[in-house]
């Protein structure tokens, strides 16, 4: 199950990483991928988001290895599965 | 130094409440001298100045070896020492005790530890003269109050000890360790000297008045790559006072200092070289060469020399407009995304921010890329916390390439800082 919250923390992050490159708000959904050109974002914001995430929701997904995501909804459903 | 010439000393020792001249410890010297005996060594195992100066003087009046050793040093670690060293002496602060199967290797040198918090110290022979030899008393030494941030066992803060006893100055010693303790002495003591870390100067200028601090004279920043912001700081605050910096390195036998105002050390040394100093650079590290190079540490680890005879450092160098900057220490280097960081070259951009008044960058650990940067950044006093976050990530997307941008900033109150006045890393 994905959790509100966490894409709520997905799209507060993704402006967040957007704003300090001067670019504008947008609305991140589930489908949203997360590495292309229209997010703005690097695989270096990416990074920093999971171990906000990681942090916030006390949960590391990947402790046995990296796990491949591509949308916003797959990311947030990887804390949901609440791997501890 | 001796005690005849501590027997003469005109300064006096400030520590805490108490003021002693440094001529009455060369009665407690005279008591200890009783019981050295040429060949001898003895262990001194305190954080008291007073017993400092009293014992080294004693033990190189009476050609006896001295280990000066600091009371965070564990009990084990002291035990293990006076028997490998053969030691005759242990002075438990203030008690001497005689010890057996002492061997008679004493010369007069000076073994000074480094701080083994994690594992058992390193112990360097230093013989005295290279100690104390740039350090003489003339007419205005005499006059000079010297603060002492520096733990008092380590190299540094025996430099800063021995320049005042020498120099016929005082020297205040503070009564806590603590950044308040520091500037509130400075002030009320109205110092003269003062020779600390960069992360020292950084947080001392947060909690000092400069113009209370009028007869400050001499600057000094040393013990941790110096970089420009903090040396700004530094000219801003005190218009009127010398700034100097340090590049010491006791491997190498080194110190260079240098007076110009910028970060670094002149370029062009890598080709003429300091005196009878070599510099060179590789792999992104100096290294260098001299006759005065520790081959190995009495404690038994050798030094990285290579069959050349070339000491690296493992201090990370870069040349920029005729200069030799030091970017830190190439054992911190974080991975970020397959690139190479590290984390006092970021700091350095990020404290030109106006509102930082200190800032640590250090890597966590990620499953995409390796390491992400982080830095933990104190903003100066009475500013909004989130207006300087928006500082830092502005300048860091500005001045950085991409993978030094730390994408994580965090504000907290302070950072933490070892005895030695160095970042804890």
């Amino acid at each position: 199950m994905i959790l509100p919250n966490h894409m709520e923390r997905i799209e507060r992050f993704v402006n967040e990483m957007r704003a300090n490159k001067g670019l504008g708000r947008i609305a991140v959904t589930e489908s949203t991928s997360l590495l292309d050109d229209h997010t703005g974002i690097d695989s270096l914001d990416l990074a920093a988001l999971v171990v906000e995430l990681q942090i916030e929701c006390d949960l590391d997904p990947f402790q046995d290895g990296f796990i491949n995501f591509n949308t916003a909804g797959e990311l947030a459903a990887l804390f949901a599965d609440g791997r501890k | 130094m001796n005690l005849e010439l501590l027997a003469s000393c005109t300064g006096h020792l400030c520590a805490g409440d108490q003021r002693t001249s440094f001529a009455a410890l060369a009665e407690l010297g005279t008591r200890l001298s009783g019981h050295f005996q040429k060949g001898d060594s003895v262990l001194l195992w305190t954080d008291k100045v007073d017993q400092i100066v009293a014992a080294t003087a004693a033990s190189l009046s009476c050609c006896t070896d001295i280990y000066i050793a600091h009371r965070t040093i564990p009990k084990e670690d002291i035990t293990d020492l006076l028997s490998r060293f053969g030691i005759r002496w242990l002075m438990d602060g203030d008690q001497v005790h005689a010890l057996e199967g002492a061997r008679k290797t004493g010369t007069g040198s000076i073994f000074v530890m480094t701080s083994g918090t994690t594992r058992a110290p390193k112990v360097a022979r230093h013989k005295p003269e290279s100690l104390f030899a740039t350090h003489r008393r003339t007419e205005k030494s005499q006059h000079a109050r010297w603060l002492l941030t520096y733990p008092p066992t380590s190299f540094a803060g025996l430099q800063v000890v021995f320049s005042a006893v020498i120099g016929g100055a005082d020297l205040v010693v503070p009564g806590e360790r603590t950044m308040q303790s520091f500037a509130k002495s400075a002030e009320q003591h109205s110092v003269t000297h003062i020779s600390g870390t960069p992360t020292f100067w950084r947080a001392f200028l947060m909690l000092v008045t400069p113009a209370k601090l009028r007869d400050l004279q001499q600057i000094t920043v040393g013990g941790e790559a110096v970089d420009q912001p903090t040396l700004d700081r530094l000219s801003t605050a005190f218009p009127a006072s010398r700034i100097t910096h340090i590049y010491a390195s006791t491997e190498a036998g080194v110190g260079f200092s240098v007076t110009d105002g910028r970060a670094g050390i002149p370029a062009s040394w890598l080709e003429t070289g300091v005196g009878d100093v070599r510099l060179r650079v590789r792999n992104d590290v100096l290294e260098i060469q001299t006759p005065r190079m520790l081959k190995r540490y009495e404690s038994g680890e050798p030094t990285p020399i290579d069959r050349e005879g070339w000491l690296s450092t493992g201090d990370l160098v870069s040349v920029e407009a005729g200069r030799l900057n030091f970017r830190g220490r190439s054992d911190r280097r974080m991975n970020v995304g397959g690139f190479k960081v590290s984390p006092e070259e970021v700091e350095a951009v990020l404290l030109e921010c106006e509102g930082v008044a200190e800032v640590q960058v250090s890597g966590v650990p990620s499953p995409i890329s390796g390491q992400v940067l982080a830095a933990a950044v104190v903003p100066k006093p009475g500013l909004n916390p989130e207006d300087v976050k928006k500082q830092v990530q502005r300048l860091a997307y500005g001045r950085l390439e991409p993978f030094k941008v730390p994408r994580i900033v965090r504000i907290v109150e302070s950072v933490a800082v070892a005895d030695s006045g160095k970042k804890v890393r």
